[in-house]
Parts: structure tokens; C-alpha cells; sequence
């Protein structure tokens, strides 16, 4: 309960521990808020705008796989890469799109003028993950003769 | 102003409230003390009235609201603070007390939704 004192960190710690807890935090709240959106969008009209709400399903389903890992912890480390590297390249791609080709977003998305209704968080949220992720990089495990330097 | 958005804004100030003591343990690098979390659970209690409020409110009108997004966003009213307070007890360190700003945050956001939903549909 909330007046013991807090433990001690031990060891090097894992992608959901310290800072990236909040961002797990913010990453769930995306995953629920896309999720919900695009269903909601795909069921009731879907005609409306098909590009933009299928665009809005596939970031939900990222930020979902991105979230899912970051709760799991550093086994699913190179997956929550994977995913917040697509989502980067989406929200720039997307973002750029939505300001070339307006004709194609009758609606906003997640993505669509890069996360402005959003407050921009879906553009800041991938740099930040991808920062902390890549900070986290385990000790590459040592393959015998992989490379110049491994002594024969 | 009608009493739904009274108890937005009473359930949006609670949220603020919530944020200052969070972001408080959070500067003094401590874990979630009691008053902060008293005040997540009031959050809560305010999320529950709203959740009732909202239901009732969606039963009984005629206006041309999205109900699919009201209800969604009931949904993510309800979980928020307890998941967030769930988790800042597991890790607690300044930065379990971080995911409940988040979920406060979020929260008076989704208080914001709910007046904009209605007002969208002519309330």
C-alpha cells in the first residue's frame, strides 16, 4: 500500500521499468482511444472515408502490438521496434499525405496532419519510444567467427 | 450550464487535482502517497457518476448524438484510473506515479469529448 518505501532498482532495468512505465502508460491510452475510434469508424461509416479509417484499423493494430509488448517487457523488445518504427514512418507518410492530397481525409485520423488532433502526441510517441528502446539495446551476444573481430 | 457538464467539470477538476499530487510524488521522486491516492479514487467515483449520468442521459434523448463514441469513451472512462493505480503500486517508484498523470490526463480529456460529442449533436 501506498506508505511503504519504495525498493531499490536492481539490475539494468527493463524496457517497461522506470521512464518507459509512463510511456507504456500513454501507449495503452493510444492503443484504447485507436482501437475504439477506428472500430467505431469502420462499423458506422465506413463509406465515408475508406482510406482514412482502414489507415486508422492498421495504426490501432500497431499501437495495440506496440503496447502489448512494452506491458510484456524486454523479450518482446525487437517486436516493439518493429512496431514503432512503422508507426513513425505512418504518422510522417500519413501526415505529409493528409496536407498533399486533403481530398483523400474527409475525416481526421490518428495520423492524418501528423497527430494534430491528438495534440501531436502520435508523432512525438514513436521518436520517444524509439529513443528509449534503442537505449535499452541489450549486450549483442557473442557469435564465434561472425566477424573481423573475433579472434580465430 | 445543464448538470452534465457540471459533473464534467467537477470530474475534469478532480482530474486536475489528481495531476498536481501525481506530478508532486513524481518531482519529489517518491511513490504514490495517500492523499494522491484518495483522490484517484474520488476521480473514480466521479468517473462511475458520469458513466450513470451518461447512460441515462443517452436513454433518454433524441438528439443525434454518436452513441458508439460516447460509449466507448464510458468504457475508457471507467478502466483508466484503476489500471493507472494498479500499476503505479506495482512499480513504485516516481515513475509508476507518472502512469496515473497519464490516466488523469487522459480523463479530463475525455471529459472535454463528452461536452463536444453532445454539443456537436445540438445539446
Amino acid at each position: 500500500m501506498p506508505e511503504t518505501p519504495a525498493p531499490q532498482p536492481t539490475g539494468r532495468p527493463g524496457i517497461n521499468t522506470g521512464p518507459g512505465r509512463i510511456l507504456t502508460a500513454l501507449y495503452v491510452v493510444f492503443a484504447i482511444a485507436a482501437t475504439g475510434r477506428s472500430i467505431l469508424q469502420l462499423v458506422t461509416e465506413a463509406q465515408k472515408a475508406p482510406l482514412a479509417y482502414w489507415l486508422s484499423a492498421v495504426a490501432a493494430v500497431i499501437y495495440v502490438v506496440a503496447s502489448v509488448c512494452l506491458v510484456i517487457g524486454d523479450r518482446t523488445r525487437t517486436v516493439a521496434i518493429a512496431a514503432c518504427t512503422v508507426e513513425l514512418v505512418g504518422v510522417l507518410g500519413i501526415g505529409t499525405l493528409s496536407f498533399v492530397r486533403p481530398d483523400l481525409f474527409p475525416d481526421r485520423t490518428v495520423w492524418s496532419h501528423f497527430g494534430q488532433g491528438y495534440g501531436f502526441l502520435p508523432l512525438v510517441l514513436p521518436i520517444v519510444a524509439l529513443v528509449w528502446l534503442l537505449r535499452r539495446r541489450r549486450p549483442a551476444p557473442i557469435t564465434p567467427g561472425a566477424g573481423p573481430l573475433t579472434t580465430p | 450550464m445543464g448538470l452534465n457538464d457540471l459533473l464534467y467539470l467537477v470530474t475534469a477538476v478532480i482530474g486536475l487535482a489528481v495531476t498536481v499530487l501525481a506530478l508532486i510524488c513524481l518531482v519529489r521522486n517518491r511513490p504514490i502517497d495517500w492523499p494522491t491516492f484518495w483522490a484517484a479514487a474520488a476521480l473514480e467515483l466521479m468517473a462511475v457518476v458520469v458513466v450513470v449520468t451518461e447512460i441515462v442521459r443517452l436513454a433518454s434523448t433524441d438528439l443525434p448524438v454518436s452513441v458508439g463514441t460516447v460509449i466507448g469513451y464510458l468504457i475508457a472512462s471507467v478502466i483508466l484510473v484503476p489500471l493507472a493505480v494498479f500499476w503505479a503500486m506495482i512499480d513504485r517508484t516516481r515513475y509508476g506515479t507518472g502512469a496515473i498523470i497519464v490516466a488523469a490526463i487522459a480523463l479530463m480529456v475525455i471529459m472535454l469529448r463528452f461536452h463536444q460529442v453532445w454539443e456537436a449533436a445540438g445539446a
